[in-house]
């Protein structure tokens, strides 16, 4: 048996860093399998840095953030903004608001955080002279904006009447060269060269890029912190509503409950422990334990909640569908199985009723550590 | 500006059904007129401009418009324009929040404020009128209400949402008036700068959606093809109840959905 020279089948690879198989001819060697690179990163998704040299140009993407981050609409703006740069042109991001995500996978080049103006407040005097004064350092050649009609909606229409400029809004298409909207009453779309000012809907730009950007920081431009509110606007402060009272498509977080659910009160006190508005799967409501317009789904109502906590829900595509905006799922379940747990960023093996009171208990108790007063 | 009477008006739009075209009532211009008749009554002024023959405006008569007055625009002349002139001595000004009709920008409210140096504030539920300025509750994401005070005179958009009876009566759409009056400006017109941008395409289609070119080999193009990507979270599967919901306590923390 061993005088029986084996012969190893397989020709000799090596892995190249850009994670290809390569067979290397003439070498004796074993696989020199995975030379992987060292951030643990699959290799080859490194992405390139998409400006070479030094920006020529700027084109900016201006977007309030929430709690520190850009929401998906936000992020398309930037990418749109990253993309009509090209090779040439920096992309200057211009937040308001806190930031604390990182902007070179936004695509963006230089980033401008002003955390006061955040859009909590109303104060669009000074945020149309921060921003303008920005627009002028920078001497942009677009200036892209979500079309979000509370925030970024407002201050670039705020922003294209101080111009005077061309401009677009509801932007559905864009490419270098034009951008089309909605022709009002006509089902149609009509087509404008490239504007300066371009408020863009959401859906328009895949906001994925193969390329990063700078990501540098330049919050020390001057300027755009002088302006003060000339008296015109005075705001009067946020009212914040009962969570159980808002509608379930505006929700910011919501707690569902299915057929797993067998104690709605429980449910019910996590939802107000958790300011949180009440969601159910069709099963439960058909069976009478939450009135119909707590459905969700495909025959329900389409929400699109930051998070969304399902209990005892199975996750048939019929609700997947009325949860397909929600950017945070987290599933409780008996049943490590269920199709939920595919579509959940956080999934919890066990009794619903047990885990609900479980959260019960170490949220009074989070209360009372930090001494923080009880939801409303 | 505010020495006798308060002053409102509404600027109505012509409508159009998004799909059919047919002329119609706007409806967040019908809204701003139920919100503008709640704050001073039928002294509500109803302005539009365009042509007097609009059939749409004859579905804000039944929506409750006593009277419509209309100035001419001949083709596509600058409607801020026309419109600032009436406008001056107006101390509310109510504008819906965006036309059915052409670009339907939004941009007519903020256009006017700027011609006519006033504050605009846009998303408008409700307003009260408190000697020189209007309290305005307006409309937030996620349930949020805000309360503004902006000084009059203003120009306020309203918002789709907010809460008012609409009733249409067929008699009130024979019995109302349209009139005509003149732009009272002087000086010669331009052209809408707004409009003269677009040429609206002759089909339908969808919209392409722009994505980065990307230029990939053919073993990643293959791989993206074939590997399906990981999809599904963090599994919590062991420990006690206790544990667990120390996870999604943590989860919520992490990502801000709680704020304690
Ligand atoms: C045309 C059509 C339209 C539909 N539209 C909708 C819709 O709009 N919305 C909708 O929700 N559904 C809709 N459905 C129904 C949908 O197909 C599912 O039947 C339904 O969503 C299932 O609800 P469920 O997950 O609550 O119940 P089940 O499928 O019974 O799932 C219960 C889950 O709870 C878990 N569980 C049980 N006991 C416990 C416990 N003690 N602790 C923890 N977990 C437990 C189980 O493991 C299971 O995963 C539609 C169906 C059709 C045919
Ligand atoms: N021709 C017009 N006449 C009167 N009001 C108008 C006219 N065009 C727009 N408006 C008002 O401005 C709002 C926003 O219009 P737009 O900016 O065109 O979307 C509309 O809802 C109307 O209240």
């Amino acid at each position: 048996m061993s005088e029986i020279r084996r012969v190893d089948p397989r020709p000799p690879i090596v892995i190249t860093p850009q994670g290809l198989r390569r067979i290397v001819l003439g070498q004796v060697g074993v696989e020199e399998l995975s030379t992987p690179d060292p951030s643990g990163a699959p290799a080859g998704k490194v992405k390139p840095p998409r400006l070479r040299g030094d920006a020529k140009s700027w084109v900016m993407a201006v977007a309030h953030s929430d709690r520190g981050r850009l929401d998906s609409h936000a992020r398309q703006a930037v990418a749109a903004a990253a993309i009509l740069a090209q090779r040439s042109a920096g992309v200057v991001t211009v937040i308001l608001g806190d930031f604390e995500e990182d902007a070179a996978a936004l695509g963006a080049d230089a980033v401008v955080v002003l955390p006061d103006l955040d859009a909590v407040r109303f104060e669009p005097e000074r945020e149309v002279v921060a921003v303008s004064s920005l627009i002028r350092a920078y001497d942009a050649r677009h200036v892209v904006l979500p079309d979000k009609p509370e925030s970024d909606g407002d201050l670039g229409r705020r922003l294209i009447v101080e111009h005077r400029e061309p401009a677009a809004t509801h932007v559905v298409e864009i490419d270098a060269a034009h951008v089309c909207s909605p022709w009002s009453g006509a089902m149609l779309l009509a087509r404008a060269p490239l504007p300066r000012f371009i408020l863009l809907e959401a859906g328009a730009v895949d906001a994925g890029l193969p390329f990063t950007g700078l990501g540098e920081r330049a919050d020390t431009v001057e300027g755009p912190k002088v302006a003060e509110e000339s008296g015109d606007y005075r705001d009067l402060g946020l009212e914040r509503s009962d969570p159980s009272q808002i509608p379930l498509e505006e929700a910011d977080l919501i707690v569902a409950g299915g057929n797993g659910v067998h104690n709605v009160p429980t449910l019910e006190a996590l939802a107000r422990k958790l300011g949180a508005a009440v969601g159910a799967s069709r099963v439960a409501v058909d069976d009478g334990r939450f009135s119909r317009d707590k459905q969700i789904g495909a025959t329900g109502k389409m929400v699109s909640a930051r998070g969304y906590i399902a209990v005892g829900i199975s996750g048939a595509v019929q609700h997947l569908q009325g949860i397909k905006d929600c950017q945070h799922v987290i599933a409780v379940n008996r049943d490590a199985g269920a199709p939920i747990i595919g579509r959940a960023d956080l999934s919890v093996i066990g009794d619903a009723e047990e885990v609900m009171q479980a959260l019960l208990t170490r949220i009074a108790q989070a209360r009372e550590q930090r001494e923080l007063p009880e939801a409303p | 500006m505010t020495v006798g009477k308060f002053v409102a008006a509404v600027l109505v739009s012509a409508g159009r059904h998004p799909f059919t075209g047919t002329p119609r009532a706007c409806r967040g211009d019908a809204v701003a007129i139920a919100l503008g008749q709640r704050i001073v009554g039928d002294a509500l002024r109803i302005i539009h401009a365009g042509a007097i023959d609009e059939p749409a405006l004859n579905d804000y008569l039944a929506l409750g418009a006593d009277t419509i007055e209309v100035v001419a625009t001949p083709n596509g002349y600058d409607t801020v324009r026309v419109l600032s002139g009436l406008l001056k001595d107006v101390d509310l000004v109510l504008a819906g929040g965006r036309a059915e009709s052409g670009a339907g920008s939004g941009l007519f409210p903020y256009a006017l404020a700027k011609a006519l140096g006033r504050p605009v504030v846009a998303n408008v539920l409700d307003v009260e009128i408190e000697g020189a300025e209007a309290r305005v509750r307006q409309f937030l994401p996620k349930g949020r209400r805000r309360g503004v005070a902006v000084s009059l005179p203003a120009i306020l958009a309203v918002h789709p949402l907010t809460q008012v009876r609409l009733g249409y009566a067929y008699a009130r759409r024979l019995s109302g008036r349209i009139v005509a009056v003149s732009p009272a400006i002087d000086g010669q017109l331009g052209a809408d700068p707004r409009e003269s941008l677009w040429t609206v395409e002759q089909t339908s289609r969808r919209p392409v959606r722009l994505k980065a070119e990307e230029k990939r080999s053919a073993h990643e193009r293959m791989r993206a093809a074939v590997v399906s990507e990981a999809k599904g979270g963090v599994v919590a599967f062991e420990g006690t109840s206790v544990d667990k919901a120390q996870v999604v306590l943590n989860y919520l923390r992490n990502h801000r959905l709680i704020d304690f």
